[in-house]
């Protein structure tokens, strides 16, 4: 890259927007250090409030279940969504509209009406809200998610393969794909936690 | 091979189950009413729509449309020039540098929106800065005002807008940059005549994951805004939690759910019909 002073522009400003991303969580990891209990005043630095976290049975039975909600919800949406993602891409649907349309609907309407949508029909069907429902919600905002992402790197990996190789009889090798619809899948839902979360309690 | 066309079943029979019959769930409930305790009872009613139509609820939701409406102008405003910042980058540290925008994004709304609570709060980082500097005597009220609830959503909603620009960035044929300036073009008029419309589909999948996203929001105007803020997301979860109004608050659901699709079916006529008059101007030329 040219050492223009565009591009000495472009990179200050992108410092100053990675600043503004991370400054607030710094501070706040900065001040968990804080002995003091409400102001922003630095009066000593402590362990005590980690140690006070470390030891409440309650806070951690939740960290145990966020946990255990994200990796069941991740490994399930990845599976489908990756199996689902390479059926449309290799295979002709006649109601492909139709498919398409259902796939894209729960990314396009705002996730506070899918997430009340899901306490309606738990609390309709009578079914106790809990671990197992919050799996649901989330498996179901993040299939979506996976679905899209993997079909455009596969649209990518297939545009690459035809271009290069015609008559390669190459079989269909899907190998960063895991890695991709993971990460997907993980931040997918990792975001909606919290939200999910809040919904229901 | 019929077997593998039956492959993308499970994923459907998931989301039919799990997304449309809930929904149609709603639909129902939205044109119910209720006894005074919140029991819903079924009976068909087209009370919970009118009552949107008043002049409150219409306030509400033009005041979220704005917040979305700046939202999103602001992350394209700061989201672009970082995503092609990193897609500039050196190959090797592209996925680096994505990283870096995608772990705040990691970590959620809540905690991200009380960062900023501790930071702008009267007893927080600034106040207490700028008062021992001697600079005011008063603290400054920061919080809860619509200015700090956009800064909430623009702070969680900027990895949405950066990665879809940055992929479509990272796909653009820098030979046509070179032709450009071969054909004297200045770097500005081959922002404006290349780059810019080739990444508009970038701009577009972030324009409108951040505008739903914030038509919806709830937690991040909840922490940021606290009780003055009234936006449709907070307004929908009143009526959940607090009101126990189950059916006004499936109407209102609806009534977002249909707004948001329509918006973006707009969205894509205007940037449609937008494309086809540059591939006019471009076939003539």
């Amino acid at each position: 890259m040219q050492k223009t002073w565009r591009s000495h522009l472009l990179l200050a400003y992108s410092l100053v927007i990675l600043a503004f991303l991370y400054l607030p969580l710094l501070i706040l990891a900065l001040y968990s250090f804080n002995e003091s209990r409400i102001n922003a005043v630095w009066t000593g630095f402590t362990l005590d409030w980690y140690k006070t976290l470390f030891q409440n049975r309650r806070v951690l039975e939740a960290l145990m279940n966020s946990l255990f909600i994200a990796v069941v919800s991740t490994v399930v949406s990845t599976v489908l969504g990756t199996i689902a993602a390479i059926a449309l891409n290799k295979y002709q649907y006649k109601c492909k509209p139709v498919i398409n349309g259902l796939l894209y609907l729960p990314i396009l309407i705002p996730e506070i009406v899918m997430g009340l949508s899901l306490l309606v029909l738990f609390a309709q069907t009578q079914v106790p809200l809990g671990k197992t429902t919050l799996i649901l919600a989330h498996i179901t905002f993040c299939l979506s998610f996976v679905v899209i992402t993997v079909n455009a790197r596969l649209e990518g990996m297939r545009h690459e393969l035809e271009q290069a190789a015609m008559d390669l009889y190459a079989r269909n090798a899907v190998p960063d794909l895991p890695l991709c619809n993971a990460a997907a899948g993980h931040a997918g839902h990792r975001r909606g936690r919290a939200d999910c979360l809040y919904a229901f309690h | 091979m019929k077997n593998g066309k039956l492959m993308v079943a499970p994923a459907m029979l998931w989301l039919s189950i799990f997304f449309v019959i809930p929904l149609l769930i709603v639909v129902a409930v939205s044109f119910a009413g209720r006894t005074p305790y919140g029991q819903i009872i079924f009976e068909f009613t087209t009370d919970n729509y009118l009552r949107f139509l008043e002049p409150l609820y219409l306030q509400i939701f033009a005041d979220t449309l704005i917040v979305a409406v700046i939202t999103t102008v602001a992350t394209i405003i700061m989201g672009y020039p970082l995503a092609y910042f990193i897609a500039r980058l050196p190959k090797k540290w592209q996925q680096p540098g994505l990283i870096l925008v995608m772990i705040p994004f990691w970590i959620n709304f809540l905690i991200r929106s009380y960062a900023w609570v501790i930071i702008l709060r009267t007893q927080g980082v600034v106040n207490t800065l700028l008062i021992k500097l001697g600079l005011i005597d008063q603290p400054l009220q920061m919080l809860y005002n619509d200015a700090a609830v956009m800064l909430g959503m623009i702070y969680a909603l900027l990895p949405f807008m950066v990665l879809p620009i940055y992929v479509s960035i990272e796909q653009l044929d820098l030979r046509l940059l070179e032709a450009a300036s071969d054909l004297g073009a200045s770097p500005l008029t081959a922002f404006r005549k290349i780059t810019l419309p080739l990444t508009m589909p970038g701009i577009a999948a972030g324009t409108i994951l951040v505008f739903i996203s914030s038509l919806g929001m709830f937690v991040v105007p909840d922490v940021m805004g606290g009780a003055k803020s009234a936006l449709i997301g907070n307004l929908i979860q009143n009526q959940f939690l607090a009101a126990r109004d189950w059916p006004f608050g499936s109407a209102l659901s609806i009534v977002l759910a249909v707004m948001s699709l329509v918006l973006i079916i707009l969205y894509y006529r205007a940037l449609q019909s937008q494309e086809g008059g540059k591939a006019d101007a471009k076939d003539v030329a």
